[in-house]
């Protein structure tokens, strides 16, 4: 169960895919200039990374070494295209904004890279919590650069205003250099938090294991 | 995991029966979800219509070679307008707009965009309404130019002055047809 749980908080936090990994870029940067469009879009590629990691999981033993790739991106174009023919058909509104981007996430390295680093090597368990964990640790991304770059450059937050009349819209926030701008300034405060967490950490960890020794449980790792 | 060299007959039959599984499914998808698809498109349009003819009640489709015009009646029969389907290239991809018009007076009745592709947050805001009230009682003669006599979404001139050429041209080829108005029949 413990594993279950690193699994999970893997790429919620510390191997986070936007500021740690800096994978899946191209929807990082295009989708993010409204909270909105970031949380939709992180939503449908939670849904498609669980999906066919589960899926690829079940077939590790069944994929040649050779062929994987090609197979890895059918399986996950299979997905990508099914959530576009389902959400069109009953959440038409929600595709209306979102269908511009499904497509993307075909592309979206984050997806190969989990099944390619994981699905294929684990059981369907463990890759459920893993791509759970690396989807809603993309979703906040997403959502974090959204809510950063609307506010300044729209004035808003999920469309509501938040800013007064009097506050002026940077524009350059929902354009493409806004995105940069956000995601630099994001990267370096979170490789900050890190590492002053790690240094605390070893401090930490050497005590620990000088005290505790003996009753190390080994199941647990 | 010592592999032989050349081709493995198993490397093609796996891959294959991916690729027919992902076919298949995806058929079987489709045509289940087809039906609800096009009904939502077909209200799509339906709403469309009624919203760039406000004073129309019902709504006749009028055959043409290449167009698709839709005749807006009122309660009492009477014409209020035309709403013609239309498009042309945007900043990313196509735009498909309704034009309503009202050829009596020669202005416009108001658009709607029905599909498009243009950015999200800049040029998907041509989308938004007070960016299409503009366009209500606009007359024929207009020049329909992004920053003259149509304000402009800032980061999107290219998605703007799309709409207002696309909209344009329609006038024009919504007078070429030349059709007839039969008014108060």
């Amino acid at each position: 169960m413990v594993r279950m749980w690193t699994d999970l908080l893997r790429g919620l936090w510390g191997e986070h895919p936007i500021f740690r990994l800096v994978l899946g870029m191209c929807p990082a940067l295009a989708v993010t200039n409204t909270a909105i469009n970031g949380m939709t879009m992180g939503l449908a590629t939670t849904f498609v990374l669980v999906t066919s990691g589960t899926i690829i999981s079940l077939l590790k033993h069944f994929i040649p070494q050779r062929v994987r790739i090609p197979s890895y991106i059918v399986i996950i174009a299979t997905f990508v295209t099914a959530a576009d023919y389902t959400l069109n058909a009953f959440w038409h509104d929600i595709h209306g904004v979102l269908g511009l981007f499904v497509p993307l996430i075909i592309v979206n390295c984050l997806i190969l890279g989990r099944a390619e680093a994981f699905s294929s090597k684990n059981t369907v368990k463990r890759t459920i919590f893993d791509s759970l964990g690396y989807g809603i640790g993309f979703t906040w991304g997403l959502v974090l650069l959204g809510v950063i770059r609307e506010v300044l450059g729209f004035g808003s937050i999920f469309g509501m205003q938040v800013m007064p009349d009097t506050f002026y819209n940077w524009t350059i926030m929902v354009l493409p250099s806004g995105a940069f701008l956000t995601l630099g300034v994001l990267l370096g405060l979170y490789n900050m938090l890190i590492q002053r967490a790690e240094s605390k950490n070893k401090v930490l960890h050497t005590v620990k294991t000088a005290s505790e020794g003996a009753f190390t449980d080994e199941s647990v790792y | 995991m010592v592999e032989k060299e050349g081709i493995e007959s198993r490397l093609i039959f796996v891959l294959v029966l991916i690729m027919i599984v992902s076919g298949v499914s995806l058929a079987g998808l489709y045509q289940w979800t087809i039906p609800h698809i096009e009904a939502h498109e077909a209200l799509a349009r339906e709403r469309a219509i009624f919203s760039v003819l406000p004073l129309a009640a019902a709504y006749e489709v009028i055959e043409t070679d290449e167009l698709l015009v839709y005749r807006g009646l009122d309660e009492a029969q009477n014409q209020v307008g035309y709403a013609m389907e239309t498009r042309g290239g945007g900043f990313q991809g196509m735009i498909t707009l309704m034009v309503g018009l009202d050829p009596e007076a020669e202005k416009l009745t108001g658009i709607e965009v029905l599909t498009m592709f243009e950015t999200p947050g800049l040029g998907a805001r041509i989308d938004e309404d007070n960016f299409k009230e503009q366009f209500t009682d606009k007359q024929f003669g207009d020049p329909f130019k992004a920053g003259k006599d149509i304000d402009t979404i800032s980061g999107a001139t290219l998605s703007v002055q799309a709409v207002g050429t696309i909209v344009s041209a329609a006038i024009t080829q919504f007078e070429a047809l030349k059709l007839d108005s039969p008014g108060g029949e």
